[in-house]
C-alpha cells in the first residue's frame, strides 16, 4: 500500500520529538522521548498504546493545544513544511483547522452545548473568511450529508445534546473537515461509542480518506480495532516509540516484544469485550523516567544490557523499525 | 514560583494583622492608662496623638479614651468570636457525627432541621433572638452560634457516613468502646484540619456580624464597649472626628482581614493544587 | 420543565413550614406572657383579649401553631403599637426602597465583578489575577457599615458629592405610583426627580455592592476556569478560532449558568446586608423599619418583618433555580 520510505510525501514528520511538562519552580517531566515517525499524504497511521503512554499529549502537542508554558517541545515536528516545536503562536494559530484538523474521544463533551451543530461549524468555516453567509450555509449542509447525515437540514438546528453519541462525533468530523485539512487528527474518537458506530465511523474516516486525500493520524489503545483500518501502526509505551512498521506486518510479525506482548491480548475472536489476560506489570508512569529500555522490567526477553543506556530505533524488518536490543 | 510567593505574603500580612489586634487586646489597656468608661469633657474629640491630656489615639465625644476602648472592643470581639467557634464547632461535630451515624429517617429528619436554619437569610434569625430575648453576651453567643454549626455537622456529618460503612468502627464498637470511642479516635482526628480551616473562617464572619448586631445596639449591653458600637455612638461626629469612624472599623477590618488570609492560607497548604489554581 | 419547576416550587414547602414553626417558637419562647409580648406595652385589658383571641393564645400550643398560621397565610401580623398601622401595611410601604437598593447595588456589583472575574481567569497567575484575589479579601473583610461610614465621610463630609442620608429630598413632589423612585420620577417624566433619586441611592448602593464584588468576582473566576477546562473549548481553540472569539462565544456563555446561579445566592447575604446599610443611610426600607420595631420591642412589627424576608430569600433561591433551568437549553427541552 503505503511504502514507509516514501517521506518525500510526509504530511507530518515527527523526528527525535521529545515532550516536557513544565511541572513548576523550574523543574520539568519528560513524558515523551525521541519519538520519530511520518505521515504520507492519504495514509491512516495508527499510534497505539496504553493510558499513561503519551499518545494523547502526542496529538495534542501537534496542535500546540497546551496552555502557554506548560510544555516544552525538543526535535522537530513538521506539518505542511511548518516546524511546530519553533513556529511562533500566531502560526499554529492558523494552522488549526485549516492544514490540521482533531476529533476527540467524548463527543459529549467536545461539543459547545449551548450551540447548534450549525452555528459550530459555520465558525469552524468562517475561520478562513472569504465566503458568505448563504455560501457557508450551503457548505454546512454539504458537510453534513458528507458525514452521511440521511436529514442535514434539520440536524444542523439541533443541540449537541438532542444528537446520539454517533451522530455528535460525525457532527465533530464534519466541523474539522469544514476547510480540507491535510491531516486530521482522531483522539480515540470511538471509545466512547458502540461496537457498531464504532465501526461506522471508522468505515466513514477510511471513506473520507479516500475522497480528500486526507491524511489521518488515530489514536487508540485498542489495537484489534485499529489493525483493521489502519495502513501504519506505531507502537507507544510509557512515552516512548517501541516500533513501527506497515499494519499487517507488524501485526503478524511484531519485532518487539511488547508488541508481541500487545497482540497476543487481542481475543482471537470478537467476543464482546472479552479478553484475555493482560501484561503482567504495570506501565512505569512519566515521573520515574530510568535507564534502558522502558520495558525491561516486564519484557520477558530481557537481558542485562537492556538495563543500560540508550537503545535506538534500529530496521528489523525491511518495513519495520523497533527499539529493542533482542527483537523477535 | 509566583504564586508560592503570594501564599507565604498571606501567610506573613495574616499574622501580622491578627497579631496586632491580638497585642492590642493584651496591652493596650496598660498603655492606655484610662478607663474605658472613664468620661473627660474638658477633652471631648481629642485627635490622635493629640497635645494635650496624653489620649494617643484621641477621645470620643465624651471624652472618653479611644485606645482603652478599642482595647475592650478587640477583647469583646475575640471573645465572643472565640465561643461562638468553639461552641459550634462542639454542637456542630456532635450533631453532625449524630446524624451520619444514626443515618435512615432519623439522619433525615435531622437533615431537614438543619436545612430550616439554612433558610434563615444570614443576621436576621441572629436579629430576630436577640430582639425576642433581648441582648446580653449570652445571647449574643447563642445567637451568632445558631447558624455557624451548619458547615461543622456537614463536614462531621460525611465524615460519620464514610466510617459507618467500613468495617474496622464495628470491630471498634464491639470491642466496647461505644459511640464516645468512635467519636474521639475515628471522626474527630479526621476532622481536625477542615475543622480548623472552618474555625478561621467561622471567626472572621463572626466578628462581622457581632460588630454588625453591636452597631443596630443588639449585641452586648452598652457599658462595654464594641468596636460596633464605638461606630454607631460616633456615626454624628465623624465630620469633626475623623477618627471615631476610621479607628474602630480598622479594628474590625483587620482582624477579619487576618482571619481571613490565614484561613485560605491554611486551605491552600492543606490542598497545594487549588493554591496553584486560585493564585 | 414544568415538572422541574413544580418540584422546586414544592421541595420550599416544608423548609417553609419549618420556618414558620421556628419563628413561632421563638415567639412563644420570648420572655414574659405571649399576649403581653405581641401587644403593646401601654395595651389596656381588651386590648390582650383581643390579641388572645387573634393569635388563639388560650388555646393549646398546636392550635396556637395552627392560629399563627392562618395568620400568616392571610399576611395578617397584626398591629404596629409604634406606628399604629397594621403590619403588612407597613412592610407593604417600605419593600420597594429595599428592593429597589439591592436591584441597583447587584448591578453595581455584578457590573465591576464579573469583569474582573473573568479578566482574573484568563489571566490566571499575573498581577492582575493577584490583585483580583487581593480585591476580594478586601472586600468581604470590611464590615458595609464601616464602609458606609468612610463614604458618607469622604464622597458626602469631605467632598460633598453626594447625599448622605434617604432616598429623595422630602419636599420633591412624587406620586406614588409603582413605590420605585427610579421607575415613577421616569414614568411621570420627572428627570430631575430621577437624576436625585440616583444620587441618594448611589452611596447606599455601592456600600452595600462593596462586600459582594468580591464574592462575585471569585466565583465569576473559578466558573470562568471551569469551562476553560472543557473539552469544547479545546475543539473551539482546535477549530482555528482566535483566542478572543474561544472567550467571547465558548467560555463565556457557558460561564454564565454558574455565575447567574452565584450571583442569585449572594442575594441572601443581600438582604441582611441591607439591614445594616439602610441604617447607615437613613434608607427608608425594611431594613431600618426592622431597626426600628427592635429597638422599640414592637414585637409584632419584628415577627412580621423577620417573617417577610425569610421568606423572600426563600423564594429568591428558589427563583434562582428556575432561572438555572431557563438559560441552559439541556434543561430548557425537558430533560430534566
Amino acid at each position: 500500500m503505503h511504502d514507509t520510505s516514501r517521506i518525500d510525501d510526509a504530511v507530518l514528520e515527527a523526528d527525535q520529538l521529545s515532550l516536557f511538562l513544565r511541572a513548576g519552580r523550574g523543574t520539568e517531566l519528560k513524558i515523551v522521548d525521541s519519538v520519530s515517525f511520518s505521515i504520507a499524504r492519504g495514509e491512516f497511521y495508527a499510534l497505539v498504546g496504553e493510558s499513561g503512554s503519551g499518545k494523547t499529549v502526542i496529538a495534542r502537542s501537534l496542535m500546540r493545544l497546551f496552555p502557554p508554558n506548560t510544555l516544552r517541545m525538543e526535535g522537530r515536528l513538521v506539518v505542511d513544511g511548518v516546524d511546530l516545536t519553533t513556529a511562533p503562536a500566531s502560526r499554529v494559530q492558523r494552522m488549526r483547522g485549516r492544514s490540521i484538523s482533531m476529533i476527540f474521544q467524548e463527543p459529549m463533551t467536545s461539543l459547545n452545548p449551548l450551540m447548534t451543530v450549525e452555528r459550530q461549524i459555520d465558525e469552524a468555516i468562517a475561520v478562513v473568511g472569504g465566503m458568505g453567509r448563504r455560501e457557508r450555509r450551503e457548505r454546512v449542509v454539504e458537510l453534513l450529508a458528507d458525514v452521511q447525515f440521511a436529514n442535514p437540514g434539520s440536524v444542523r438546528s439541533m443541540y449537541p445534546h438532542e444528537l446520539s453519541g454517533g451522530m455528535r462525533q460525525r457532527a465533530m468530523i464534519a466541523m474539522a473537515l469544514a476547510n480540507n485539512p491535510s491531516l486530521l487528527i482522531a483522539d480515540e474518537p470511538t471509545t466512547a461509542l458502540d461496537v457498531t458506530i464504532q465501526e461506522e465511523i471508522l468505515q466513514l474516516l477510511l471513506r473520507l480518506r479516500d475522497q480528500h486525500g486526507l491524511s489521518i493520524l488515530f489514536i487508540s489503545h485498542d489495537l484489534s480495532l485499529v489493525r483493521r483500518f489502519a495502513d501504519r501502526i506505531g507502537v507507544l509505551y510509557g512515552g516512548v516509540l517501541m516500533e513501527t512498521g506497515p499494519a499487517h506486518e507488524l501485526i503478524d510479525h511484531p519485532t518487539h516484544p511488547y508488541s508481541r506482548a500487545l497482540i497476543d491480548c487481542i481475543p482471537r475472536r470478537r467476543e464482546a469485550g472479552k479478553r484475555q489476560a493482560g501484561i503482567d506489570g504495570l506501565v512505569p508512569g512519566v515521573a520515574d523516567w530510568f535507564d534502558g529500555c522502558r520495558f525491561a522490567p516486564r519484557c520477558p526477553r530481557m537481558a542485562e544490557d537492556c538495563r543500560h543506556g540508550r537503545i535506538e530505533m534500529t530496521p528489523t524488518q525491511p518495513a519495520q523499525v523497533a527499539r529493542c536490543l533482542h527483537p523477535l | 514560583m509566583q504564586a508560592w510567593r503570594f501564599l507565604e505574603l498571606k501567610f506573613i500580612v495574616g499574622v501580622v494583622c491578627l497579631g496586632s489586634i491580638i497585642v492590642l487586646a493584651l496591652f493596650g489597656g496598660l498603655v492606655a492608662g484610662h478607663d474605658p468608661n472613664e468620661q473627660n469633657l474638658l477633652f471631648a474629640l481629642e485627635p490622635p496623638f493629640g497635645p494635650e491630656g496624653g489620649y494617643l489615639l484621641g477621645t470620643d465625644h465624651l471624652g472618653r479614651d479611644l485606645l482603652a476602648r478599642m482595647t475592650s472592643g478587640a477583647r469583646v470581639s475575640l471573645a465572643i468570636a472565640g465561643s461562638v467557634v468553639v461552641l459550634s464547632g462542639v454542637v456542630g461535630v456532635l450533631v453532625g457525627a449524630l446524624s451520619g451515624y444514626l443515618s435512615g429517617t432519623r439522619d433525615i429528619l435531622i437533615q431537614k432541621v438543619v436545612e430550616t436554619f439554612w433558610a434563615f437569610p444570614p443576621i436576621l434569625l441572629a436579629i430576630a433572638i436577640l430582639a425576642f430575648f433581648g441582648p446580653s453576651l449570652t445571647n449574643v453567643i447563642i445567637a451568632l452560634t445558631i447558624q455557624r454549626w451548619i458547615p461543622y455537622c456537614r463536614i462531621a456529618r460525611a465524615q460519620a457516613l464514610m466510617l459507618r460503612s467500613r468495617e474496622y468502627i464495628s470491630a471498634a464498637k464491639i470491642m466496647g468502646g461505644g459511640t464516645v470511642w468512635v467519636l474521639r479516635h475515628h471522626i474527630l482526628p479526621n476532622l481536625l484540619a477542615s475543622a480548623i480551616i472552618i474555625g478561621t473562617f467561622t471567626m472572621a464572619t463572626a466578628i462581622l456580624a457581632e460588630s454588625s448586631l453591636s452597631f443596630l445596639g443588639l449585641g452586648v449591653p452598652p457599658s462595654v464597649p464594641t468596636w460596633g458600637g464605638m461606630l454607631a455612638e460616633g456615626r454624628s461626629y465623624i465630620t469633626r472626628a475623623w477618627w471615631l469612624a476610621v479607628l474602630p472599623g480598622l479594628g474590625i477590618f483587620l482582624t477579619v482581614l487576618g482571619l481571613n488570609l490565614l484561613g485560605d492560607w491554611m486551605r491552600d497548604q492543606l490542598d497545594p493544587k487549588a493554591a496553584l489554581n486560585l493564585s | 420543565m414544568l415538572r422541574h419547576i413544580a418540584g422546586r416550587v414544592l421541595g420550599a414547602v416544608p423548609v417553609v413550614l419549618l420556618v414558620a414553626l421556628g419563628i413561632f417558637a421563638l415567639v412563644r419562647l420570648a420572655p414574659g406572657d405571649a399576649a403581653s409580648t405581641l401587644a403593646a406595652e401601654d395595651a389596656t385589658e381588651a386590648d390582650l383579649a383581643r390579641m388572645r383571641a387573634q393569635w388563639g393564645l388560650d388555646q393549646p400550643v398546636l392550635v396556637q401553631f395552627f392560629y399563627f398560621l392562618t395568620n400568616l397565610a392571610r399576611l395578617d401580623f397584626g398591629t404596629s403599637y409604634r406606628y399604629h398601622a397594621p403590619v403588612t401595611e407597613l412592610i407593604g410601604q417600605r419593600l420597594p426602597a429595599t428592593i429597589e437598593l439591592a436591584v441597583i447595588a447587584l448591578l453595581i456589583a455584578a457590573a465591576i465583578a464579573v469583569p474582573l472575574g473573568v479578566a482574573t481567569a484568563l489571566r490566571k497567575g499575573s498581577w492582575l489575577d493577584g490583585l483580583g484575589s487581593l480585591v476580594a479579601v478586601l472586600g468581604v473583610s470590611a464590615p458595609s457599615f464601616w464602609i458606609g461610614i468612610l463614604l458618607v465621610l469622604f464622597v458626602s463630609g469631605y467632598l460633598n458629592l453626594l447625599p448622605s442620608s434617604g432616598r429623595i429630598p422630602l419636599d420633591v413632589p412624587l406620586r406614588e405610583m409603582t413605590g420605585f423612585v427610579l421607575i415613577d420620577s421616569l414614568l411621570q417624566g420627572q428627570v430631575g426627580v430621577f437624576r436625585q433619586g440616583l444620587e441618594h441611592i448611589l452611596l447606599p448602593a455601592t456600600t452595600l455592592a462593596f462586600g459582594m464584588i468580591g464574592i462575585i468576582a471569585r466565583i465569576s473566576r473559578s466558573a470562568v476556569i471551569d469551562v476553560g477546562q472543557e473539552e469544547f473549548v479545546v475543539t473551539a481553540v482546535a477549530k482555528g478560532l482566535k483566542r478572543r472569539e474561544v472567550v467571547r462565544n465558548h467560555l463565556l456563555p457557558n460561564a454564565t449558568v454558574p455565575i447567574i446561579t452565584i450571583i442569585g445566592l449572594e442575594l441572601g447575604t443581600l438582604i441582611s446586608g441591607s439591614i445594616v446599610v439602610e441604617v447607615v443611610f437613613s434608607w427608608p426600607g425594611l431594613g431600618s423599619l426592622l431597626y426600628s420595631a427592635v429597638t422599640s420591642r414592637d414585637i409584632p412589627l419584628t415577627t412580621g418583618i423577620v417573617i417577610s424576608y425569610t421568606f423572600i430569600f426563600i423564594s429568591l433561591n428558589v427563583l434562582v433555580d428556575l432561572v438555572y433551568v431557563l438559560i441552559d437549553p439541556r434543561l430548557r427541552v425537558g430533560r430534566a
